[in-house]
């Protein structure tokens, strides 16, 4: 049995190279698919007149490349779409809806794609975040550097982080409403600019075709517009790489995808149950959140603790040192001991025998 | 059947007789120096008053402090679990509290409606609140316990004794008579002062749970006012308080007391 | 740096205590014997051997060995500055009497048995004393062992919360560090930490199987042999007492003995060695002692050092969270967790009661009995509260109490 933070680990790297380098390792299959033209799902084509890719221009801040992702079918979150030629899938769940808010389309067509992403939302949670987003695990990569460099951790206060997941929505309710005004006909002009608000801005539009072998679009002076995008991008990666550099997940409050994700926390698959009476109250797990949440630690009954800030690490269950404390279920259905084993006594299976005289 | 209970106490040592669960005789005896020969002693008076021969007794059952001195005894037993035993029979097999003072400890068992022991409270090494204390008082009041008893009925006005520790107590009792206070005034106080303490210990459980008294100071007039007074319960007396604990134990035969 | 306290009456007072200490006469060389004839491990006389070297001869002074209460106090710091924490905690009868010479004779046992045994020559090595702010009496001793050695006093808030105080506990923890950087002139960080951590959790793992062994079959390793490995456990270096209790565990694992007789938990004041009387009455009343929840040897073994952030900082956090957040030291707010501790550890062995230890004159364990004795009583599992102190004179009693406990809980099974 190998440690949760491993496992995580293992699968994150394993994530990340599907998700950004995926195009390239599977070319072959994705070139077939291309021209058998089938599909698991239908794909979504841009109506008539309205703004497609190929109307950008070349040097545009949206499309590093021009090229168009290959294979359109959905997981539907956390890829990113500005790594075109090794995306393996088409977006995450902002772009989907960006893009279809502004190019209206019927609802018929939006339907397996959210009924993909609600489904998955419902069996894993904000799992997603923890174990499957590339930008965290970038981010975790730089948490690492930190550590190594024995730079201790900053911790940010609840209210703070409280403050970040307002901004979060306010910032995706900016970004949708931009996106819903630019598909009305009479501000259809703005579409050349305005087209994908919040992917513009995201970390992730950087980063990702950084490590997807591209070079990503880094500035775009040449209208007013487009140079306010390439500066807030700027900033933002800036404060990107600075939450996670110093203080570990403490972004993931503010991503807008996450918040999406995190509706679906309460009530998904996975579970996490604290035994009240088992809790010492010693705060590792409070102190090893990266969220920086403390509910878990502070329940003092027994309860599911699904929490909307939990990307279900499941660093808490690790470090736990009562056994038995901290347990995570799939459908009520108990995952073995995720504790460390170490810390187990050798002999435990062996119930207590009394013998009677 | 006839067994033999036999509380070996500090201040007295108590035999019992039973014949199933009636008592045929009885008998008692100062503690002295030489435990073992007064418990034979008290053991072959009781045998006398029941008019049996040593032979025909099928078990002997210690109990007290010195359980462990009598040898001719078949088994032991402490004097909680015997105490227990006998005041469930006697009170007709309900859940109840017994309060048991003895020489040098008080008990609070609480029984329950199968005849168990729940829960137990005794007072710590001090040796405040025991038959011991007050006989200790009596003999700085010129009595013996009965009369201490009887003079604090008489009292008008109770004294407040604050010390709790006997040595002190003693002290205090005698710098009160130094200052002309009435006997009988001192032996109220003393008396509302063991009570207080056995009140508090009562009131560690709970208050519906009818209340009875064991154990020779029982017998003192007065103390069971006294007590009911302050933890303001219905406290019944046995009869012959002072040998229920002896019963008891004769009573006590559990497969699981090992033999000596 | 930490300051020294009375430094201006410290010549005035050394005077007065060099006159007050006397010869050593009390080594329990005779008490250890009798334990180590009841021991059926064969493996246990290197423990003993141990006690018996060091009740003769005191510390040696091979490894700057430094003085400590309490689990408070990091022993994993001292580790990592290559220091030899000895733990000095002592409820010794005779030590008790020649402190009384300093101290009161009604305060806390432990106090007095230390300061008598401070004026003997058994710590006469120790380079540093550290002594936490746990309780009351402790605080004072610091004042009062601050003109024989040098004391580091470790101040810490008792309110074990950790949303509360665990940035306060990681400063001090620190400051703790830094002071012994300063003084023994050492360059620990990060790596010595870890691996002195490493050492300690192996300690635990170790002491893990060891309670886990015990909780089903008491008489495995026997309550004497339990607590005199504890009582090893304070001065010993811990590689050895890790080899040790190893060769003790692997033996013990072989005698499969179970028991009919009552297995019940100790809790309360920790036991430590030459005053065992609580365990001799508890044996010879025929219950037995399965499992504890004591600081010697449950609080300070069982939690182990579980490191998020492996950075300077985050080791001492997390060492902070083992020995302080967890803790359940009565000096703390912690009530409602040792008792969901000891429900937890009677219904995961099936043990049959739980004994309340109180070491008479300390406060803060009496002062909780009342409560936790109304929450088990609720729960139905027997609880008997005993209050003693060092003397012997109460055996009686205690028997009578611990048989009256026994027959109770085997009435309740038939």
């Amino acid at each position: 049995m190998i440690r949760i933070s491993v496992a995580r680990r293992i699968v994150q790297i394993i994530c990340f190279v599907l998700l950004v380098y995926g195009g390239y390792i599977f070319k072959d299959w994705k070139e077939s698919a291309e021209t058998s033209q089938q599909k698991i799902f239908p794909t979504l084509k841009a109506p008539e007149g309205s703004v497609s890719t190929t109307q950008f221009e070349k040097g545009s801040i949206l499309w590093p490349s021009g090229a168009t992702p290959v294979i359109e079918n959905y997981p539907p979150s956390l890829v990113c779409r500005f790594n075109p030629k090794g995306g393996m899938f088409k977006a995450c769940i902002m772009h989907f809806l960006s893009e279809n808010l502004t190019w209206q389309t019927s609802f018929k067509y939006l339907l397996p794609y959210i009924t993909l992403f609600i489904a998955l939302c419902f069996l894993l949670g904000r799992v997603w975040c923890g174990w499957v987003c590339p930008i965290g695990t970038v981010g975790d990569f730089l948490t690492y550097l930190r550590r190594k460099m024995n730079i201790p951790v900053r911790r940010f206060p609840e209210r703070f982080r409280l403050n970040l997941s307002i901004t979060g929505y306010s910032l995706m309710v900016i970004a949708l409403a931009i996106s819903t005004v630019i598909g009305m006909p009479n501000y259809a002009r703005f579409q050349c600019y305005w087209f994908l608000p919040y992917c513009q801005i995201c970390p992730a539009r950087l980063i990702c075709p950084m490590f997807g072998l591209i070079k990503p679009n880094w500035k775009d002076f040449s209208t007013g517009i487009t140079t306010c995008f390439t500066i807030l991008a700027w900033i933002v990666l800036g404060l990107f790489v600075a939450a996670f550099y110093f203080g570990r997940r403490v972004w993931c409050h503010m991503c807008v995808v996450g918040l999406i994700n995190s509706w679906f926390n309460k009530g998904s698959g996975i579970e996490l149950h604290k035994k009240a009476i088992k809790c010492i109250k010693c705060g590792y797990c409070a102190d090893a959140c990266p969220m920086g949440l403390t509910a878990m630690y502070q329940l003092n009954r027994d309860a599911i603790y699904n929490q909307a800030g939990c990307i279900m690490c499941m660093r808490c269950v690790e470090v736990c040192p009562r056994k038995g404390c901290l347990n995570v279920s799939f459908f009520g259905k108990k995952i073995g001991n995720m504790q460390r084993r170490t810390l187990d006594a050798k002999k435990v299976s062996e119930p207590v025998r009394r013998n009677v005289a | 059947m006839l067994k033999a209970g036999i509380d070996m106490g500090s201040v007295m040592v108590k035999c019992v007789i039973v014949n199933g669960e009636t008592i045929i005789a009885k008998s008692a005896a100062r503690n002295g120096p030489m435990p073992e020969i007064i418990a034979d002693t008290v053991l072959q008076q009781a045998l006398k008053n029941a008019e049996i021969d040593f032979s025909l007794i099928e078990k002997i059952v210690c109990t007290g402090y010195g359980r462990y001195i009598f040898t001719k005894a078949h088994a032991t037993v402490t004097e909680i679990s015997a105490a227990a035993k006998a005041s469930f029979l006697l009170s007709g097999k309900q859940r109840c509290l017994v309060i048991d003072i003895g020489g040098q400890d008080t008990k609070i068992i609480e029984v329950d409606h199968n005849g168990e022991v729940v829960d137990f409270l005794m007072n710590d090494k001090c040796a405040a609140g025991t038959g011991r204390f007050l006989e200790m008082m009596a003999g700085v009041l010129g009595t013996d316990l009965h009369g201490f008893g009887t003079l604090s009925l008489k009292a008008e006005r109770p004294v407040t004794i604050n010390a709790t520790c006997s040595v002190f107590a003693e002290s205090e009792v005698i710098s009160l008579l130094a200052h002309n206070e009435k006997k009988d005034n001192i032996a109220a106080g003393l008396l509302n002062a063991i009570a207080g303490r056995i009140s508090t210990m009562l009131n560690h459980f709970q208050s519906q749970i009818p209340v009875f008294f064991c154990g020779g100071p029982a017998e003192i007039p007065g103390l069971k006012q006294a007590i009911e007074k302050i933890s303001g319960r219905n406290i019944r007396i046995f009869d012959n308080p002072g040998f229920v604990v002896a019963y008891g134990a004769a009573l006590c035969v559990f497969p699981q007391i090992e033999p000596i | 740096m930490q300051k020294k306290f009375l430094s201006q009456y410290e010549e005035m007072l050394l005077k007065n205590l060099k006159c007050s200490s006397s010869d050593s006469d009390n080594i329990p060389d005779h008490v250890l014997v009798e334990y180590m004839k009841k021991s059926n491990l064969s493996s246990m006389e290197g423990f003993y051997q141990e006690i018996l070297d060091f009740e003769r001869n005191g510390i040696d002074n091979s490894e700057k060995p430094v003085g400590f209460f309490c689990n408070i106090v990091p022993e994993e710091i001292m580790l990592a500055c290559s220091l030899r924490p000895v733990r000095l905690c002592c409820e010794d009868y005779g030590c008790g009497s020649k402190g009384e010479e300093i101290v009161p004779g009604d305060i806390c046992p432990v106090i007095k048995s230390i300061c008598g045994k401070f004026y003997s020559n058994t710590y006469d090595n120790l380079e540093v004393v550290v002594i936490p702010g746990t309780c009351d009496p402790k605080a004072k001793l610091a004042e009062i062992l601050s003109p024989v050695k040098q004391v580091y006093f470790l101040d810490i808030g008792r309110n074990s919360e950790y949303l509360g105080n665990v940035d306060v506990w990681e400063k001090k923890y620190t400051q703790f560090f830094q002071f012994l950087k300063e003084t023994f002139h050492c360059n620990a960080g990060r790596r010595q930490l870890l691996s002195a951590c490493k050492l300690t959790n192996a300690r635990t793992e170790i002491f893990r199987s060891i309670y886990q062994l015990r909780a089903e079959q008491p008489d495995s390793i026997n309550v004497f042999d339990y607590y005199i490995m504890m009582y090893a456990g304070f001065f010993m270096k811990v590689e050895k007492w890790n080899a040790l209790a190893g060769k003790v565990y692997r033996q013990a694992k072989q005698i499969h003995k179970f028991v009919d007789k009552p297995r019940v938990l100790l809790a309360g004041t920790p036991v430590i060695f030459p005053n065992f009387k609580i365990i001799d009455v508890m044996e010879e009343s025929g219950l037995k002692m399965a499992a504890d929840l004591q600081c010697i040897s449950f609080g300070r073994f069982y939690n182990p050092v579980l490191i998020d952030e492996e950075t300077e900082a985050g080791i001492l956090r997390a060492l902070t969270l083992k020995d302080i957040a967890g803790s359940m030291c009565p000096c703390m707010l912690n009530l409602e967790k040792l008792v969901n501790l000891m429900i937890d550890t009677v219904n995961q062995y099936k043990l049959d009661g739980i004994i309340y230890y109180n070491l008479r004159l300390c406060q803060v364990f009496e002062l909780q009995t009342a409560l936790i004795r109304q929450i088990l009583k609720e729960k139905g599992i027997p609880f008997l509260s005993i209050k003693t102190d060092l003397g012997k004179e109460d055996t009686g009693q205690l028997k009578t109490r611990m048989e009256a406990f026994r027959e109770m809980i085997e009435s309740r099974k038939v």
